[in-house]
């Protein structure tokens, strides 16, 4: 089943043209991540899908119901976790979950419950009657995200929710989210970090210059740009003569020395593996080898010519 | 909306900043002046001790639509914007939320400072429903004016200049802190636009044994600059939340 649907989403800031006809589904149960540079159109898209922007021309439905006359209903069933942290800090923890909670429609022992098990799940509960003034980033960011999950939305929205905190927050969070689909709550999840979407989305949809240039699986993504292999091989003596056969291989395109390591970039499916090996052998002995397999940031760098390093681009 | 109004008035109460600046700075004056200049002047047919608090409660009640700016600029422009956004709450609802919350705490700090000076100074405050009026008025009128503010400039720290721009310089053009010529110009703000004197007219006419102009004209007046900030905040508003 479809949780949402965005058809032919075009969205427009004066001449600048920030989602060009954009298609993306979630479907019930998913972990979407979706990746792309600065620029490349998400937080216009998220904005677009949580009802905060007005789309230019396109069409989108939330759990089945065009999003225009049913706003107010989809909302209520949204959470939309800020890049930003939009916590009150003169709140208490509690009454932060009580603050959106009520808005949300919770009350009574019906929002005290929520509120109860939130806190569980983020692990603020020994916090709660704290003022989140004095918290760490992480507990931050934690509770930033434990106020989009008091009503139990069915889609949750996070954008760039780990950004600037420590890796044990961060794997805290992570396995949060994880946890949170296994009870069966869809997320859309943004991040620079490409090391979160593979380890968390069940598929991944890579935007740039607002386009979704690619969507699928990390294996399917892979798969699609597998062209060449990188066969990595340390040697006990690298010879220019060896150099030279190397790259006498067919289907060989580069073949780099840093020292005694040699990378060979070869054609898929050429063989060169096995002849690079031969030849390693026989001018003097392997110390090591490495063939890597692609990684979704060479997926990315191969599509949009850019590499996400640490939240930030490089060309 | 009451748990919206409820949790807007917590987050007042802790601000304690704001309490100094609105609520303990105006004691602490009316307290010092009151000492020191004592009872025994009449100033302008009241006594210099009710001159000195009520002039104090409503100078001050011009800066309590400070709560709603900072509030509705953090909430709806700045840092809270897409989340408090993507609430299913209208805007609307919610700044309104906001805007009863100032003005039912700035109009609390006003009966406060009311009740102190009537415990301690024995001050005569009037007609208390006429005072409570006069002091919402007041309230609303700030809160209009430091909203039309906030959503005609590009930032926080240039709407605040221009609250203290109006509110200080009516204080001066009032001449509560030092006398000003009797110009033609001046004496017609004073009698038509500036709050500090409509008000003044409005709550130191009926108790005082001198003239001030009608007190109901001026309540008149200051209402109708309290609708019309309000239709200007509300235009500018919808214009930047959109």
């Amino acid at each position: 089943m479809l949780v949402a649907q965005m058809n032919n989403i075009v969205k427009r800031y004066g001449s600048h043209l920030a989602l060009d006809h954009v298609d993306l589904d979630i479907r019930e149960g998913e972990i979407v991540g979706l990746l792309g540079p600065n620029g490349a159109g998400k937080t216009t898209l998220i904005h677009a899908l949580a009802g905060l922007n007005r789309i230019d021309s396109g069409s989108i439905h939330c759990f089945g119901k065009p999003q225009t006359a049913n706003l107010m209903e989809i909302k209520r069933n949204l959470g939309l976790v800020t890049q930003d942290i939009t916590i009150f800090e003169d709140l208490t923890v509690w009454e932060n979950l009580a603050f959106f909670g009520g808005i949300y429609g919770l009350k009574g022992s019906g929002l005290k419950k929520r509120i109860e098990e939130t806190l569980e799940f983020v692990g603020l509960t020994d916090c709660a009657n704290k003022r989140p003034g004095i918290f760490s980033g992480g507990m931050k960011r934690r509770l930033n995200i434990a106020c989009a999950l008091t009503h139990k939305p069915k889609l949750l929205i996070m954008d760039e929710p780990t950004v600037g905190i420590d890796p044990q927050s961060r794997n805290h969070i992570l396995e949060s989210v994880r946890e949170l689909q296994r009870s069966g709550t869809t997320i859309l999840y943004t991040t620079h970090y490409m090391e979160e979407v593979q380890s968390i989305a069940s598929r991944i949809v890579i935007m740039d210059q607002g386009h979704v240039i690619a969507q699928g699986t990390l294996d399917d993504l892979i798969d699609n740009i597998q062209h060449e292999e990188k066969i990595k091989i340390e040697l006990v003596e690298v010879t220019g003569q060896l150099l030279e056969q190397l790259r006498q291989l067919a289907g060989v395109k580069s073949v780099t020395q840093e020292g005694n390591k040699l990378t060979i970039i070869s054609t898929v499916g050429s063989g060169n593996l096995d002849r690079a090996l031969a030849l390693a052998r026989h001018a003097g002995g392997i110390r090591s080898i490495n063939a890597e397999k692609p990684t979704l940031e060479d997926v990315f760098f191969t599509l949009t010519g850019k590499q996400l390093r640490d939240g930030k681009e490089t060309s | 909306m009451a748990r919206m109004i409820y949790f807007s008035i917590l987050r007042m109460l802790r601000g304690y900043s704001a309490i100094i600046l609105l609520f303990v700075v105006p004691l602490a004056i009316i307290t010092l002046l009151s000492l020191i200049v004592g009872n025994e002047y009449s100033v302008e047919g009241l006594s210099s001790r009710q001159y000195i608090a009520m002039t104090m409660v409503i100078v001050f009640q011009l800066f309590s639509g400070n709560y709603a700016m900072f509030y509705i600029h953090a909430d709806l422009v700045k840092l809270r914007r897409w989340k408090i956004q993507s609430l299913p709450v209208s805007l609307f609802k919610y700044s309104a939320a906001i805007l009863f919350a100032s003005t039912f705490f700035s109009t609390l700090q006003g009966l406060l400072l009311v009740l102190y000076t009537r415990l301690l100074f024995g001050v005569e405050w009037g007609n208390y429903a006429w005072l409570l009026l006069i002091i919402v008025t007041l309230s609303l009128l700030s809160q209009f004016v430091h909203l039309t503010m906030v959503f005609s400039t590009s930032t926080i720290s240039m709407a605040e200049r221009f609250t203290e721009i109006y509110g200080i310089g009516f204080i001066l053009l009032a001449g509560i802190i030092f006398p000003m010529p009797v110009w033609p110009v001046i004496e017609w703000i004073n009698g038509f636009l500036n709050p500090i004197t409509l008000a003044q007219s409005a709550l130191m006419g009926p108790v005082a044994q001198i003239d001030y102009g009608n007190p109901y004209a001026s309540l008149l007046l200051l209402i109708v600059q309290l609708l019309l900030f309000a239709v200007l905040s509300a235009v500018l508003g919808r214009r930047r939340l959109s």
